[in-house]
């Protein structure tokens, strides 16, 4: 999309395409299988965590985005703020299951909204909620093929 | 004591995750979603390691970090920055962070700085404590106990901290209450956690309320800051509560309700908050007796009164005065680099001394006889016991008779003694330890004068340590001793 994309791809520990790593869904970098690995493996006895997350994650998911758009929308100064705290906030989310696009679209936001310049957010919110639902998607259909007892 | 980890993060998937990485049986982990949370949630109980998100609502990261540092310097913080960003970090170690992890967090890095940051603050806790008992004299082999009956104080003492049960001690002014509630401290399981200290006495009805259990912010006027009370401050030590006795009735039904309960209320406050301390209970006055005259509460005698210990006077239990006599002789002098002896007829005075004021008087007797003394050997004329006998007031203060005669700066031995000498035939027996308080007290004076205020340098002209300096002035006052010296001609 842009240089600043490229850079914030070039810092995560977890791009998609590394090693044995492939993304869950049709997209090249929805979420990251090697990062969810590594978290499932770095809580052993834990097999319902994962679950869990992503039902954390998923439920959540509303209500950043309802409140990043009416940031966006409302565009004074507290807005501007709540806009780089939500979008910080699902940032974190995101980069915990290695979604690296939905990742660098909230540090996008997040700047957006310490700088203030607002321009161009409104048309970062269509590939925000596109990407969310990627995200959102990939997930689900993981959780659902999660094995209760994974060997890996 | 289970370790209480305040975890600060406003987005639930990290909320969750942090909180699994790090439970623990031995862990006590509270979620808070943003800064004013956890402020709240720290305000109510003190935590061992905050982790907290750099960016959150209503109070950032740094922010939070700055407001916890000011309640308890060195608390462990470790900040979560995003991966890759530099200036955050940096930022972060800078304001004083413990640590920083980045996110997305690798569950094992968490895991081993909080590991890291709570073993680094037992260290620490322990670090203070054995500070403390070098500092402060209660390791168990440097207390002085020579006679049978305090030999066998110290093993009763042994027994009762390995205990959880409260204690009452009984004694004298001077016997050593507060001593030997901090033996009961450090020599129980409790070591490396606080030990607070109060004079119930000390403080006004409404004051002390506030002290001991803490008030909320504008619960009063002044109440500029939610503030935590001895109570809390002692979490998971001993409190000892002196001057027991000498509490209001109104006052003694709040404190049972406090030990019946084992939670305090903060004046102002609505929830109450669970505490762990062990009280200790010290007076010089007979509880039972107060309990039969209707001046102290039957119910709270008995809670306090759970183990008796009754401190002998320092007269009924000679055998101890020579050797703490020597042993406050040889730590004034270690302070000073000196080498200091007692001489047989100084000895022999300290013996023949009634000592109404205990091991207090004894010591101040000895502090008062390091300072005004020119050689190593401690004479009957440095303490000049032997005319005042057992009349020697128990608590000397700085204020001279009123027909005392103002000493000149310019003190030597010579002149000393002399003016010892008329300060007897002068004031009698009454307020002569005062009288050479105030002589101790104006050579110190003309000391720190010629030092320009250096007490370092005053403690060395006088020969002795700078410790025994600070007690003294403390027990003089200092305003007292600083207006000498400020209205001393210079000799410069």
């Amino acid at each position: 999309m842009s240089p600043a994309n490229n850079n914030s791809r070039a810092t995560s520990r977890d791009a998609p395409h590394a090693g044995t790593v492939g993304a869950i869904t049709g997209g090249e970098s929805t979420v990251s299988l090697a990062r969810i690995d590594r978290l499932r493996n770095s809580m052993p006895g834990k097999d319902s965590l994962l679950d869990e997350l992503i039902d954390l994650f998923v439920s959540d998911l509303p209500k950043r985005l309802n409140a990043i758009t009416q940031a966006i929308e409302c565009a004074d100064a507290p807005s501007k703020m709540n806009l780089a705290l939500q979008a910080h906030a699902l940032r974190g989310s995101a980069a915990i299951f290695g979604a690296s696009r939905l990742d660098e679209l909230c540090g996008q936001l997040e700047k957006i909204g310490v700088d203030g310049a607002l321009a161009e957010a409104p048309a970062m919110l269509e590939e925000l909620g596109r990407e969310s639902a990627r995200v959102r998607a990939a997930l689900l259909a993981l959780k659902s093929n999660i094995a209760p007892n994974p060997s890996r | 004591m289970a370790h209480r980890i305040l975890i600060v993060e406003d987005n639930p998937v990290d909320q969750r995750l942090f909180e699994q990485a790090l439970s623990d049986p031995t862990r006590e982990i509270e979620i808070c979603s943003d800064g004013r949370e956890a402020l709240a949630a720290f305000e109510r109980r003190a935590a061992d390691v905050v982790v907290s998100d750099i960016l959150m609502p209503n109070m950032e990261g740094l922010e939070l970090l700055n407001e916890l540092h000011r309640r308890v310097p060195g608390l462990p913080i470790i900040l979560v920055t995003r991966f890759g960003s530099i200036p955050a970090a940096v930022a972060a170690m800078h304001a004083g962070a413990f640590d920083y992890v980045t996110n997305p967090v690798e569950v094992f890095e968490l895991q081993t700085r909080v590991k890291r940051a709570l073993e680094i603050d037992q260290l620490q806790h322990e670090n203070d404590t054995l500070r403390q008992e070098l500092s402060g004299r209660f390791g168990p082999d440097s207390v002085v106990a020579e006679s049978i009956e305090s030999r066998k104080l110290m093993e009763l003492v042994r027994r009762i901290a390995a205990s959880h049960s409260t204690v009452l001690i009984q004694g004298e002014s001077g016997t050593g209450k507060e001593l030997v509630a901090r033996l009961v401290h450090y020599w129980s399981d409790r070591v490396g956690r606080p030990f607070v200290a109060v004079n119930c006495k000390a403080f006004a009805e409404s004051v002390l309320e506030s002290e001991l259990f803490g008030h909320e912010k504008g619960a009063f006027t002044g109440a500029i800051a939610a503030r935590q009370g001895c109570f809390e401050r002692a979490s998971g030590g001993t409190l000892l509560l002196d001057e027991i006795g000498d509490v209001s009735p109104e006052f003694q039904a709040k404190l049972l309700r406090v030990l019946q309960e084992g939670e305090v209320l903060r004046v102002g406050g609505s929830e109450p908050r669970r505490i762990n301390v062990r009280v200790v209970a010290a007076t010089n006055s007979s509880l039972q007796d107060k309990v039969a005259a209707g001046h102290f509460r039957e119910d709270l005698y008995f809670r306090l009164n759970v183990i008796l210990i009754q401190l002998l006077p320092l007269r009924e239990r000679r055998e101890d005065i020579l050797a703490l006599a020597r042993n406050f002789l040889a730590r004034m002098a270690t302070e000073a680099g000196r080498h200091m002896t007692l001489d047989p007829e100084a000895a022999e005075m300290l013996l023949r001394h009634s000592w109404p004021g205990n091991v207090r008087e004894l010591e101040n007797a000895i502090e008062r006889a390091v300072v005004l003394t020119r050689s190593d050997i401690i004479t009957t004329a440095d303490l000049m016991l032997d005319r005042v006998g057992g009349s020697l007031p128990a608590h000397p203060t700085s204020v001279a008779p009123a027909d005392t005669p103002v000493l000149t700066p310019a003190l030597d031995e010579a002149d000393l003694r002399a003016r010892r000498a008329a300060a007897l035939e002068k004031s009698g027996d009454v307020g002569l330890s005062e009288y050479l308080d105030k002589a101790a007290g104006e050579r110190i004076a003309r000391a720190l004068a010629k030092a320009k205020g250096n007490r370092a340098e005053a403690a060395r002209s006088l020969g002795i340590g700078r410790a025994t300096l600070y007690r003294f002035m403390r027990r003089l006052g200092n305003e007292s001793i600083g207006e000498q010296r400020d209205n001393e001609p210079s000799e410069q």
